[in-house]
């Protein structure tokens, strides 16, 4: 994290001698470790995953298709990552350097940002829409128009929408209503409100590819709905309001239609394979190679507080089977059976792991093992996990 | 076909075609001046009309009298307009009260009467693609009166009315003004609406109306033509070409293809007037007639006679010529790549000139952006799904019941427009991946744009595309970005993709893994699934997914056996031998290993190092 926002220990030292750099630690470390909450770390932080969003091949498709239409069209754009709903989609930068933008966006940016929202953290709309005529100053529009408008948004177009809304997290928007300059589209990072002629335009900067080429870059968050793109810009540009205008009136709406389309994409998904059957196995899962993480344990992970549905104690043993997979490299499995007739299973396969946690009263061992190969069977069946 | 009449035909007729070889000659006596003279389907019967009621025969049907026999239309009072063949022995005649449809019997040198009818005929237009007559009836002309041909029957289509400018004196329907042609299979007639200074129409117009063989005919179409003068009509591959005299230029006109501020069937001209010589979307015959003769042809001369449906015929120059169109030209003139696609998709030879526009538009200084790539894409890829979809359609009839469907289904053509993906691939792709003027991010924008095109129409995309992207990917170092595209399955699984990773492994370890789980998916690759985790000593692994796969009783115990030595684990050694014991006994009621099995080798090197008396025994009964 600290290479991310100030580069390698030996560039500052470099820079300018010990002092720098211990300037630098300290300013940073100081305020870092506060965040931190060691109390409720647990084996998703010994990982340090990405959780990716499970996504059909065409609307994977069509996120691609708009990074590089974004890409082409706003040259200074050297890397891109595309998230939903605190997951990634896609990532530009290399696995490394995205590992540590993901956990940085996800624990710092994203809750930061979602506190205001959090009356309303399932529908995007409404902080925006619902009685605050102000964030319509942005659309340009003048104020006996803006009436109008939003006499029809609140009366007739977003009554008709709520259904699909509760369904899911976003409303799908018509494209007619995109089309008219109206989106959702905001910047997390940098200029809060674009009408604003005091707005500064400035971005924090990071730090990436530190191992060779070392590139210095301004991160550019921009949200629309549950759907967040960084951009990332060599930070030797200056950063105009021009382009920060241009940016967020080409991607504004491009960027709200495709949140729905995903969400929408999302729900059709999940209606096919069925309501959800997540209470009967708990598990984590992580893959060393792609950094994936995928866990049923963890409700939310907020900043403060990761709640979990499971005891502690049994977190516990998921991180000394995790500490025994790290001793050896040969792929293994470990069956624990806890206090409370819980049983916790570890397999490692491969660069896998798997952390199950099975809660039978009189199971046996063999009828753990059945019941994890069920588990692999359905859950894990496109992947090849050695049994 | 071209008559040269000499000397009304005593001296010698000479007949020419649009090819030497088809050209006859003959002689025939002189009974005066030919009015029209005309060849039935297949140059079988020669028609000639000298005077205003007969119509005179020539047979030149090998074998039958070369004798001339006369006829003479049945309506008193009446005289003969013209006659058309309608097939090598039928003709219409066509006289100002009327039409006669006969049959000539050449055998007999008589004609025997089919059908007629009595109308009043001012001038009449043959089609003889579609073997339509129109004729021109009432004071003003306007009404027209259809009439279809078909295998010796006659039949009346409904009339219809030609809406002609009320200003400035009530005019008459002349025959210059009207065409028939069929355009994208539809038969339409031609109005030449003239521009009339008291009306605020910006200039003339050419009124399309469909001519349906059943039902009323409709006003279909209206071409713009935003200026006055004299004009003249040619329809070439479906596009109507309209022919400006005093600019010199000629306008085209697709029916199918939509202006989108206009309405509905209101269209402008495809192309900004071009004339025909220095734009080359132009008349051929002219400009290669002028190459050999280094003669400049005069072009939209006032000489120029225009037939349908692509014939301009020079009386000064004594020419005849079939109008094309170059659609290579027409590239540079049409800025608005989609618009340019909808074109070329409808034209008849126009493959490699799309291929061209794909290339040009990737490469060349004008970088096309990424939004015009995608709508290229997709128009192509939509007439591609559409021609996949009609064979499979045909391909599934001709499965379920080839008799009941042989005559309602007809094997879909496969026109030029369908550029399906190895034409992408051997002329667009192959080039544009290997330039290296291009950005790599712009070439895996492109292949991903292709690739979700298709995968929008729902085509399946062939397995070179992905090793495309794979090697694009590689090349530059890519391998996260493959690895994302993986893990979202955009490059479908397939066996010779699995072991294209598999062959990554060395420079991207990560693939090994990507790779076994394409085949774990693929659920047909089993073997693969066992070499490769043999070929990385993981024997015990390799045994324990045969067993789950429930293929254990089939495998070459040699082959585990071997790698298993290699290993130079004692252990797994005897692990992996005991196992084998153990599916003998199971299956053959001996531990032993049969001499096909060839271990051999194996058993000598367990005695050596376990000692014999710990090879498994033969159970005691």
């Amino acid at each position: 994290m600290y290479k991310l926002f100030n580069g390698t220990f030996i560039r500052a030292f470099e820079a300018g001698g010990v002092e720098l750099l211990t300037q630098k630690l300290e300013k940073f470390f100081y305020r870092y470790i506060q965040t931190l909450h060691l109390q409720s770390c647990d084996l998703l932080d010994v990982f340090g995953g990405i959780s990716f969003f499970p996504l059909d091949k065409m609307t994977y498709l069509k996120i691609q298709s708009f990074v590089n239409r974004v890409e082409e069209s706003l040259s200074l754009v050297k890397y891109t990552a595309f998230l939903y709903n605190d997951q990634l989609i896609w990532s530009g930068l290399e696995q490394d350097d995205m590992r540590i933008l993901y956990k940085y966006l996800t624990t710092s940016l994203f809750p930061r940002h979602t506190e205001p929202e959090l009356a309303g953290r399932d529908s995007p709309l409404r902080p925006e829409v619902t009685g605050n005529l102000l964030h319509y100053g942005r659309s340009g529009l003048e104020q006996d128009d803006m009436r109008i408008l939003y006499k029809y948004l609140t009366t007739s177009l977003f009554p008709r929408h709520t259904e699909p809304e509760l369904a899911g997290r976003d409303s799908p928007l018509r494209p007619e209503v995109t089309g008219n300059l109206l989106h959702y589209g905001r910047f997390l990072t940098g200029p809060a409100n674009l009408k604003d002629p005091d707005t500064k335009f400035r971005f924090p900067r990071i730090f990436v590819n530190t191992d060779n080429s070392y590139e210095e870059l301004h991160l550019i968050v921009y949200k629309a709905m549950s759907a967040a793109v960084c951009f990332m810009i060599n930070a030797s540009v200056e950063l105009t309001r021009e382009f920060c205008e241009q940016l967020d009136a080409l991607v504004g709406p491009q960027l709200t239609l495709l949140a729905s389309d995903i969400c929408e994409q999302y729900n059709i998904n999940r209606r096919i394979s069925g309501p959800e059957k997540e209470p009967q196995f708990k598990f984590i899962y992580f893959n060393h190679m792609n950094l994936a993480e995928k866990s049923t344990i963890h409700m939310r992970k907020t900043a403060s507080v990761c709640l979990t549905s499971v005891h502690p104690d049994l977190m516990k043993i998921l991180g000394d089977i995790n500490s025994d997979f790290a001793r050896v490299d040969a792929d293994e499995e470990i069956i624990v059976k806890a206090m409370t007739d819980y049983w916790v299973v570890g397999k490692k396969s491969d660069q896998r792991e798997l952390y199950v946690i099975l809660n039978q009263k009189n199971a046996n061992l063999i009828e753990v093992n059945e019941e994890v190969k069920r588990l692999c069977a359905t859950q894990f069946n496109n992947i090849f996990f050695l049994d | 076909m071209v008559f040269a009449v000499r000397s009304g035909g005593a001296t010698g007729v000479v007949v020419k075609g649009p090819e030497d070889k088809n050209s006859i000659a003959f002689r025939m006596d002189d009974k005066g001046e030919v009015k029209c003279i005309k060849f039935s389907l297949g140059n079988k019967i020669l028609a000639v009309q000298r005077t205003p009621k007969t119509v005179d025969f020539i047979n030149f049907i090998p074998d039958f009298p070369h004798l001339e026999f006369s006829h003479e239309c049945k309506t008193k009072n009446s005289s003969v307009l013209g006659f058309c063949w309608t097939s090598w022995n039928e003709i219409v005649f066509i006289t100002d009260q009327g039409i006669e449809f006969y049959q000539v019997l050449p055998e007999k040198r008589t004609l025997k009467i089919l059908k007629s009818q009595s109308i009043n005929v001012n001038w009449y237009i043959y089609c003889p693609e579609t073997a339509v007559l129109v004729l021109s009836t009432t004071v003003q002309g306007n009404i027209l009166q259809p009439f279809a041909f078909k295998n010796g029957t006659m039949s009346k289509m409904p009339k219809f009315e030609i809406e002609l400018p009320v200003a400035p004196k009530p005019a008459k329907l002349s025959e210059r003004d009207i065409a028939v042609a069929t355009i994208y299979g539809e038969l339409y007639v031609m109005y030449l609406k003239h521009h009339t200074r008291t009306t605020n129409s910006s200039g003339a117009e050419v009124v399309l109306y469909h001519l349906l063989r059943e039902g009323s005919c409709k006003k279909a179409h209206v071409l713009k033509l935003n200026t006055s003068g004299k004009f003249a009509l040619n329809v070439v591959d479906n596009l109507v070409v309209v022919h400006h005299q005093s600019s010199r230029t000629s306008l085209i006109f697709d029916i199918k293809l939509k202006e989108p501020d206009c309405a509905v069937n209101i269209h402008q001209p495809i192309l900004p007037a071009q004339s025909i010589r220095p734009y080359k979307i132009s008349v051929t015959g002219p400009v290669a007639a002028s190459n050999q003769a280094s003669v400049p042809c005069e072009l939209y001369s006032s000489t120029w006679s225009v037939f349908q449906p692509d014939i301009i015929i020079s009386a000064s120059e004594g020419y005849l010529w079939y109008l094309h169109v170059k659609l290579h030209s027409t590239v540079n003139l049409l800025q608005d790549k989609g618009k340019l696609m909808d074109f070329l998709l409808h034209r008849s030879d126009c493959k490699m000139v799309i291929l061209s526009v794909c290339s040009q538009m990737l490469v060349g200084g004008e970088k096309g952006n990424l939004p015009v790539v995608a709508t290229v894409f997709d128009k192509l890829n939509q007439v591609y799904k559409e021609y996949l979809e009609a064979e499979q359609a045909y391909t599934l009839a001709m499965e379920s019941g080839p008799s009941r469907f042989s005559n309602s289904y007809k094997r879909p053509v496969r026109t030029q427009a369908v550029i399906d993906q190895s034409d992408m691939y051997t002329h667009v792709f192959s080039a544009f991946t290997e330039n290296k003027d291009v950005s790599h991010k712009f070439i895996i924008a492109v292949l991903m744009e292709y690739i979700r095109s298709l995968n929008q129409f729902q085509i399946t995309v062939q397995h070179y595309f992905y090793e495309l992207v794979i090697k694009t990917l590689v090349q530059h170092n890519l391998f996260y970005m493959l690895h994302q595209f993986l893990q979202y399955h955009v490059l479908s699984d397939s066996k010779p993709l699995a072991c294209l990773l598999l062959s990554l492994e060395s420079t991207y370890p990560p693939a090994h893994q990507l790779s076994l789980d394409m085949l774990k998916r693929l659920s047909t690759a089993n073997d693969e699934i066992v070499e490769v985790l043999l070929s990385k000593q993981q024997v015990l692994g390799a045994l324990r997914f045969v067993r789950s796969v429930g293929g254990h009783d089939n495998v070459s115990a040699r082959k585990f056996l071997d790698a298993a030595r290699q290993t130079n684990d004692t252990m797994l050694f005897y692990t992996i031998f005991r196992f084998f014991e153990q599916r003998n006994l199971r299956l053959r009621g001996n531990p032993a290993f049969n001499p096909g099995e060839h271990c051999e080798e194996h058993v000598t090197y367990f005695k050596e190092v376990f000692g014999e008396q710990t090879l498994m025994k033969l159970p005691v009964v």
